[in-house]
């Protein structure tokens, strides 16, 4: 066994709390952040331990609080951290969307003034991209930008920004040129959501209240020193961002949750015979969802490990695609499987769990929309994979 | 057993190279048996059979990630070259042959120049109870039964039998000791139903490790097979997505349509789920796991799935010219429905991982 796989298991052993050694309740995810909950102390006390070693940011330079592991060093850690059982020790899409951006184009004093703080999870990021008449046409955004000498004056909406009413920092799309062709006039600017002028309204969906909020610009001041990338030159790095966010989307945001198994709910509906799914059509069905499932997860394995070693490729748009079709027929299955128990909204009439599936079920449609909708990811791999012509 | 992904580009890329220049994928009726031959040489000296055994015990050390990347580009190309058995029996019985058959049948089987057959299977599906017998007899056994769809059967020197003593057996039998009954199948490929009428073997016949060998050998048929089913996929696509982009109609062509963009975006899907299956599938045959069977099923599950989507859209997206015998399209759907058949369709593969997974 290679000394830094021996390494990394004693240094797991010796530090992983027995308590996150279990599937994550919703409300212990580590966010971190200026406002951090961590409603379970060994929450905090693994992530401190993670954030010493660098490893919440392993392959991130030691000079800005990573470990500066080589790709096959992060995969050994990651597996180990599997073997373990260990939960992840910090979500942040500060680590997972704008760290690597940071890292790629970033100056030397923006990578020093904001990477430490995200890997510390002392700073909460959220992503201000979409607005209400931008979404799959992201590029035709009209969030605007002013140049007044000393600041930027940024004035506009933002929708679909996930937890800005949790977060501290927004890094936003905003126009700064508004004569350009539209994929010309945009840059990557990075907001203090403190400022003055800022304001957040959350959003309610269709499967109750969600992390989403649409999030106001009113003559906001930036500095002028928080432009990442040339001025104009953001949609090069929309684009990077974009990749990172879907295959993020697709390992974590969705069927996170396995702790229901859809074959047990299958029985629960129609019974079982000698530990089978009585009823024969149910269980082909089930195995043919739960076949298609794991070459997801398969699939989206071997996404992370191109993308450890520096190749994020097309292979975010087949996972991001692929998981949330998966995802949204366990939605369905489930809803169906549970009857007229899974139509509940509220209340002691219904199981807490089952009410759970029914939200989860209807929060599923958000995935083929959520992160670049399927559309616009069968175009991505068409065009760019297949080399389809326009 | 690790070999370096540079190293295993390069297999690939000369196999590519190689089976494309002499055994490409021709469209029209039947076959040609003399070629079947002249390929296995060719094969045989490039010392692919023995891709999967290890370099210790006198082969190329690829594992089998190795064996699956050539199987692999058979595949694109349909090509009716029996590797997945030799290459499978010299891994085989590298591992679990007597010490005879270590030192008397091995070396030919590593050389190529021992051509060897699966018969594994029995029945249009392939699943369930062997009704195929072995007989204790003194100082060996005694094998009856019919083995159906042996892929190469009339050119292997040697079969590997898989037939049921007390517990499932593998054997390892001579070809002049069985009968054939050849079959002319939808996809011209040399299948033949495999007869054994008291073929007598002795105890060194025997592969060790009893019913665990015999599940070894068809999880491994299985990845093996759904890797030249990916290949196939792969190569299906790219000829119709090269069709999408030069046919015109409407003044345009037609890859330009969204509609079309996206089937043929959907079938890169399937195809990347099936390829990540029996990667997943091929890496746990070479560390040994023990989900070894359910990443098999997946494997020739997924791979199932895409090349059904993938050749059925070959021939829809050519529209009539795919229909046509001078169209390789028809081709490709032949060959891939008998592969999907073959070691156990895909409603028997899903009733199996349910009852592997405990519903």
């Amino acid at each position: 066994m290679s000394d830094f796989r021996q390494l990394a298991r004693d240094w797991i052993a010796a530090n992983l709390p027995a308590s996150i050694r279990i599937a994550m309740p919703e409300e212990e995810i580590p966010w971190g952040g200026r406002k951090p909950t961590y409603p379970n102390p060994d929450t905090k006390a693994w992530l401190d331990a993670m954030i010493a070693q660098g490893w919440t940011a392993p392959t991130w330079p030691s000079a800005y609080g990573g470990a500066g592991l080589d790709a096959a060093q992060a995969m050994i850690l990651q597996e180990e951290l599997q073997r373990a059982g260990a939960r992840p020790a910090l979500f942040s899409f500060g680590l997972w969307m704008l760290g690597p951006v940071l890292l790629e184009y970033g100056t030397d004093e923006q990578k020093a003034r904001f990477l430490p703080s995200i890997v510390r999870a002392e700073t909460r990021w959220c992503q201000g991209y979409s607005e209400p008449g931008a979404g799959s046409d992201l590029a035709s955004l009209r969030t605007r930008a002013e140049d007044k000498g000393d600041h930027w004056l940024v004035n506009g909406q933002k929708i679909w920004t996930s937890y800005a009413d949790k977060a501290d920092w927004i890094f936003a799309l905003v126009r700064t040129d508004m004569d350009a062709p539209k994929h010309l006039g945009i840059s990557f600017l990075l907001i203090d959501l403190q400022t003055p002028g800022v304001s957040v309204r959350p959003i309610e969906l269709i499967s109750g209240s969600s992390p989403f909020c649409e999030t106001f610009f009113d003559d906001v001041k930036v500095p002028k020193e928080n432009m990442v990338g040339p001025l104009n030159g953001g949609w090069t790095i929309a684009k990077k961002l974009l990749q990172y966010e879907r295959q993020n989307v697709s390992a974590v945001g969705f069927g996170g949750d396995r702790s229901v198994r859809i074959e047990d709910l299958a029985k629960r509906a129609v019974g079982e015979v000698d530990g089978r799914i009585a009823d024969g059509a149910l269980r082909a069905r089930i195995a043919r969802h739960n076949l298609y499932e794991r070459a997801v997860d398969v699939t989206t394995r071997r996404t992370q490990i191109a993308a450890d070693s520096g190749d994020v490729g097309v292979l975010t748009s087949v996972v991001k695609y692929a998981s949330a079709k998966a995802h949204q027929a366990r939605g369905e299955l489930a809803v169906e499987l549970l009857g007229l128990d899974g139509l509940g909204w509220s209340g002691d009439n219904f199981d807490a769990g089952d009410l759970n599936e029914t939200r989860k079920w209807l929060r599923s449609k958000g995935n083929s929309i959520e992160g670049g909708t399927s559309e616009i990811n069968l175009n991505v791999i068409s065009k760019r994979v297949l080399g389809l012509p326009d | 057993m690790t070999v370096s992904a540079e190293d295993l580009q390069m297999l690939a890329d000369t196999a590519r190279e190689w089976v494309s220049d002499n055994a490409p994928a021709r469209a029209g009726l039947g076959r040609d048996p003399a070629l079947g031959a002249s390929q296995w040489r060719g094969v045989a000296e490039m010392g692919w059979a023995g891709a999967a055994v290890p370099e210790e015990t006198g082969g190329a050390g690829f594992g089998f990630v190795g064996l699956g990347a050539l199987l692999g580009e058979i595949g694109r190309e349909i090509a009716d070259i029996p590797l997945l058995a030799s290459g499978i029996a010299a891994s085989l019985v590298a591992r679990f042959g007597s010490d005879v058959a270590r030192y008397e049948t091995l070396p030919g089987l590593l050389s190529g120049e021992t051509q060897a057959a699966l018969a594994i299977g029995e029945g249009a599906h392939h699943g369930g109870a062997l009704s195929t017998t072995a007989t204790r007899t003194t100082g060996g056994w005694v094998l009856n039964g019919r083995k159906s769809w042996v892929q190469g059967a009339a050119s292997a020197a040697v079969l590997l039998v898989a037939a049921q003593g007390d517990t499932p057996m593998l054997f390892l039998v001579d070809a002049q000791a069985v009968r054939h009954e050849a079959i002319d199948s939808v996809d011209g490929r040399a299948f033949a139903h495999v007869i054994l009428d008291n073929v007598a073997v002795t105890d060194d016949a025997l592969l060790a490790g009893g019913g665990d060998t015999v599940a070894r050998a068809v999880d491994l048929a299985r990845i093996g097979l759904a890797a030249e089913m990916v290949g196939a996929c792969e190569r299906a696509i790219e000829i119709t997505v090269d069709y999408l982009k030069t046919r015109e109609q409407f003044g345009r062509k037609i890859g330009s349509f969204q509609a079309l963009q996206h089937r043929a975006a959907q079938m890169l899907v399937d195809l990347e789920l099936a390829r990540s299956s029996v990667q997943a599938a091929l890496a746990a045959a070479d560390e040994d796991r023990p989900d070894l069977e359910e990443l098999a099923i997946l494997a020739k599950y997924m791979a199932g799935e895409a090349i059904h989507l993938a050749s059925s859209e070959m021939v829809q997206l050519h529209g009539g010219i795919g229909m046509t015998s001078e169209h390789v399209a028809g081709n490709y759907i032949k060959w891939a429905r008998v592969s999907e058949a073959l070691l156990g369709g895909n409603a028997f593969l899903g009733e199996r991982y349910a009852t592997i997974k405990g519903y």
